[in-house]
């Protein structure tokens, strides 16, 4: 009898794991499309760099060199820095919600140790997003220092949902709004180049018009697979979004079947936008 | 101390692509007409403005903040004013005076500087 209540316990806990297996599928997915990001935020600043380029080029003695266009762009890259700080707090919660789930050992491939360096020294910066960063920041610490439990997946996920909402919002307002206007900027920059270079020149020098005319056809078309990209992740974080907020609605019945099929879907289609991500850069 | 935030910053950051796309459009549209020094003129305060543009993006990519002396409505009229003015410009002298008084705004907004900010937000309203 006493055997039988034991194996039943165990057949409870591993049924709970199992139960909630779609979670972690979901949380894994989700953390996996977050570390697409550093990647694609690095062409924030390299887009900086190439309309900087453009620029120097039309404007005073047309000479400039790396080092002046990296200097004229080492706010964007601060800036870039600090979204990536907070993106890879993000992509650390859904390894710890992904662990939890499956009733692992939390445990983090990537450091963020450089989350501080990026948000201290700076008095300006938005409070309410700072608080949701760092609030989900010290949860991802402590859930991997006091060894939380797949009992406590109810409690983190009614704890740090507003954080992840505001977080994911914070971080689909700069890819949405702010990458896809850096693009735009670019592309004024380049036609503002090309096409005054082919103006003044392209008359008197016809062929050597036409590499010109490739170079920048060859860049718009990078710039067109840029902003796909940028696409792709505006539709990750919003199905990472819908996911989180879903879970926090059914947290006191995580293992109900229509939420496994609706985190099966999120899954789905984050594990479908991956490729386009990793495809532009 | 009205705040600038992000959202704020990244409308002003699309006003200043505009009126960049409008200075560029009228440059070649009007080409043979404009002259060398014109076209030069144009050219240079469209640069400028792009880099305004960019600048207000990356200030709204940094999750910040900036103080401001001007309200903000005062400010996103005063550059909602010189986008149309910069729009509509009849000739290239009214488009030079507009674009000249964009640059003025911006870089206010971009040094932080109050003063000069409640100054070019009087002059473009």
């Amino acid at each position: 009898m006493r055997h039988a209540a034991w194996v039943g316990a165990a057949v409870v806990v591993a049924g709970g794991c199992a139960s909630t297996r779609a979670v972690g599928r979901y949380a894994k997915a989700s953390g996996e499309t977050a570390a697409e990001f550093p990647a694609l935020a690095e062409g924030m600043t390299a887009s900086c760099v190439r309309l900087e380029g453009y620029r120097a080029a039309r404007e005073g003695s047309g000479w400039y060199d790396e080092a002046d266009l990296a200097k004229r762009c080492a706010a964007r890259e601060r800036a870039v820095k600090r979204a990536v700080a907070v993106d890879k707090v993000l992509a650390r919660y859904f390894t710890a919600l992904g662990a939890l789930a499956n009733d692992d050992v939390v445990k983090y491939d990537v450091p963020v140790d450089d989350l501080a360096d990026a948000l201290a020294d700076d008095a300006g910066l938005d409070a309410g997003k700072v608080r949701a960063v760092s609030d989900l920041a010290a949860f991802t610490l402590s859930a991997s220092a006091d060894g939380y439990r797949h009992l406590e997946l109810t409690r983190v996920i009614e704890d740090q949902n507003a954080n992840v909402i505001a977080v994911i919002d914070a971080l689909g307002d700069i890819v949405g709004t702010d990458y896809a206007n850096i693009l735009d900027l670019e592309v004024a920059g380049m036609d503002a180049f090309y096409r005054a270079a082919l103006t003044e020149g392209a008359a008197r020098e016809p062929l050597a018009a036409i590499p010109v005319r490739d170079a920048r056809a060859e860049r718009a078309r990078s710039l067109g697979a840029q902003r796909a990209a940028v696409d792709a992740f505006v539709k990750s974080l919003a199905t990472m979004k819908k996911g989180h907020q879903r879970l926090f609605e059914e947290r006191h019945d995580l293992a109900a079947k229509k939420l496994a099929g609706e985190l099966a879907d999120y899954a789905t289609t984050l594990e479908k936008l991956i490729p386009a991500l990793q495809d532009a850069f | 101390m009205p705040k600038l935030a992000a959202a704020d910053a990244r409308a002003i950051a699309r006003d200043y692509h505009d009126m960049a796309l409008s200075i560029g459009a009228y440059r070649f549209t009007n080409w043979e007409r404009l002259g060398v020094a014109r076209r030069t003129e144009l050219e240079r305060l469209q640069w400028t403005l792009l880099a305004f543009s960019s600048e207000m993006t990356t200030r709204a990519i940094t999750l910040a903040v900036d103080d401001l002396d001007a309200t903000l409505d005062e400010l996103r009229s005063a550059v909602k004013s010189l986008k149309s003015a910069v729009k509509r410009a009849a000739d290239v002298r009214s488009l030079l005076r507009a674009a000249a008084r964009a640059v003025t705004l911006g870089a206010a907004i971009v040094a932080g500087n109050a003063v000069a900010i409640a100054a070019a937000v009087g002059k473009g309203s």
